[in-house]
């Protein structure tokens, strides 16, 4: 049998041994160094954002004077709910990949390479660079900005396809269904949701990549800016909701607010570079689905009010709980029945009045101080409410009247009664 | 040249097959990829003598996704 050759261990020297000894040290101390730092970033955006979760609470409960005057206005504060989970999405993951190639940031390679010349010897302070906070403020301001002037054109695009009240409540109602399969594809419900989620074109996003890549002074807010053309699920139904607002102001204010409230946690994890797992990923998902299915909801309602359906969220609540009572119209000395409503910020008031059947009535909507409610839609017709609007109402069969705002936010009943009997 | 079609399991959004088409045509020997987050399929055209398939499903797989022949 041959004998197996087996080679000694060469034998160091002391001083050998000393400096191997000495590298594995400053291999642990580096590595110990590096492991404390990402634990106190972690730290750090985990207090960011429950702080940023208590700013959102707190303005929810302490903002019964915002007022839901103008349309949309009553939106924004979920929409400012669904932008900052949103903002932990993974597709932020992808624009803060694109951010990371485009600035200066520590890579793993700048880690490995500092790492080395420690272990090695050539640098004593154990200190890692910090980050710049600039590219990413760069990065997002240019992508507030640039969303912004996007929901501007939106809304102004909205106000341009949306000829009449009827073809209004078809797009919001359409909206609020595809927000309401955006919010299923979230919750990941089935897979047949994937299909609501429009991909950019090949060219767009070659394009993008080539950017980030060729860096440059500019890159972080070109490429800011240039995330329009990258947007997700939950952008996307932003944006949508920007066009059925009909409203330049109101589609700006709305992907600004959604934009603005993803800066925070994408400032935390581009600055950062830290990954928060795929756990915290799973909450958000969540939050932000829960977000999108509400504002849907409100879309839905609105848009089946503006259409004068009989089902609409302020019926069903009205059919469980007492609703107002209608206050009835008084007769005039013509013998018109007279009705005065008020059109206000939070609605029209009394919403609910009754006249008697087989009898015209006159309808004086005053302005006092509505914002959407000033612009009324009766019976398929657009009406702008200035001062005191006069609407007449030739005899009518028993039945009942709907109308609302423009918007389909707000909206009232008149109720056609028999004479004597109660509405 | 090899054209293939994997499925990828755990995109997000559109963004997430972007950023696997990013990775997969730096690899030395992909000529092409189109990831689609709808259809959650990955086409990858590649030339055989230079890169394996195993690379290429392991670098998917190295992004958070996971990686399979169709």
């Amino acid at each position: 049998m041959a004998k197996s050759k087996t080679k000694k261990p060469k034998k160091r020297s002391p001083e050998e041994r000393a400096a191997r000894r000495e590298r594995w040290e400053r291999v642990g101390r580096f590595d110990a160094y590096v492991a404390e730092r990402e634990r106190k970033q972690r730290r750090l955006v985990a207090v960011c954002l429950v702080g940023i979760a208590g700013l959102v609470v707190l303005s929810a409960l302490f903002s019964p004077g915002l007022p839901k005057a103008e349309a949309g206005r009553a939106n924004l504060l979920l929409v400012l709910v669904t932008g900052i989970t949103a903002g932990g999405l993974s597709c932020l993951a992808v624009q803060g990949g694109l951010l990371a190639t485009a600035v200066t940031q520590r890579t793993d390679t700048d880690l490995d390479a500092i790492r080395a010349r420690y272990v090695a010897g050539e640098v004593e302070e154990l200190r890692l660079p910090r980050h710049d906070a600039h590219p990413v403020l760069w990065f997002l301001g240019a992508k507030v900005g640039t969303y912004t002037l996007l929901g501007a054109g939106l809304g102004s695009l909205g106000d341009l396809i949306q000829p009449s009240p009827t073809g209004r409540a078809f797009l919001q109602m359409f909206t609020a269904l595809y927000m309401l399969a955006t919010a299923l594809h979230l919750l990941r419900v089935h897979p047949v949701f994937r299909h609501v989620i429009i991909q950019p074109p090949r060219f767009v996003t070659r394009r993008i990549r080539r950017q980030a890549k060729e860096g440059g002074a500019f890159a972080p807010a070109t490429l800011g800016a240039m995330t329009v053309l990258l947007p997700c699920g939950v952008t996307q139904a932003m944006m949508l909701l920007a066009i059925t607002s009909g409203s330049a102001v109101i589609g700006a204010a709305t992907l600004f607010t959604f934009t603005l409230a993803t800066s925070p946690l994408f400032f935390l994890l581009g600055y950062f570079a830290t990954k928060l797992g795929d756990l915290l990923h799973a909450r958000f998902t969540k939050v932000a689905a829960v977000g999108i299915a509400l504002i849907a909801l409100l879309t839905l309602d609105a848009g089946l009010r503006l259409a004068n359906s009989p089902v609409t969220f302020a019926a069903i609540k009205d059919s469980v709980f007492a609703g107002a009572k209608p206050v009835a119209a008084t007769q005039g000395a013509d013998g018109v029945q007279e009705a005065e409503i008020e059109a206000r910020s939070t609605g029209y008031s009394p919403s609910t009045v009754s006249v008697v059947a087989g009898r015209p009535a006159r309808l004086r909507f005053v302005d006092a101080g509505g914002g959407c409610t000033l612009s009324l839609v009766f019976r398929g017709e657009l009406i702008a409410i200035r001062n005191e609007t006069v609407v007449d109402l030739p005899a009518q069969r028993p039945g009942e009247i709907r109308y609302s705002c423009a918007m389909g936010m707000y909206g009232g009943r008149i109720r056609v009664v028999e004479k004597g009997a109660t509405a | 040249m090899t054209k293939l079609k994997l499925v990828v399991r755990g995109m997000h959004c559109g963004s997430c097959a972007m950023s696997i088409d990013d990775a997969l045509e730096e690899l030395e020997g992909v000529a092409e990829a189109k990831t689609s987050y709808r259809k959650q399929t990955t086409k990858v055209v590649f030339d055989e003598t230079r890169i394996e398939l195993s690379q290429i499903e392991s670098l998917i797989r190295s992004l958070g996704y996971e990686a399979a022949g169709a």
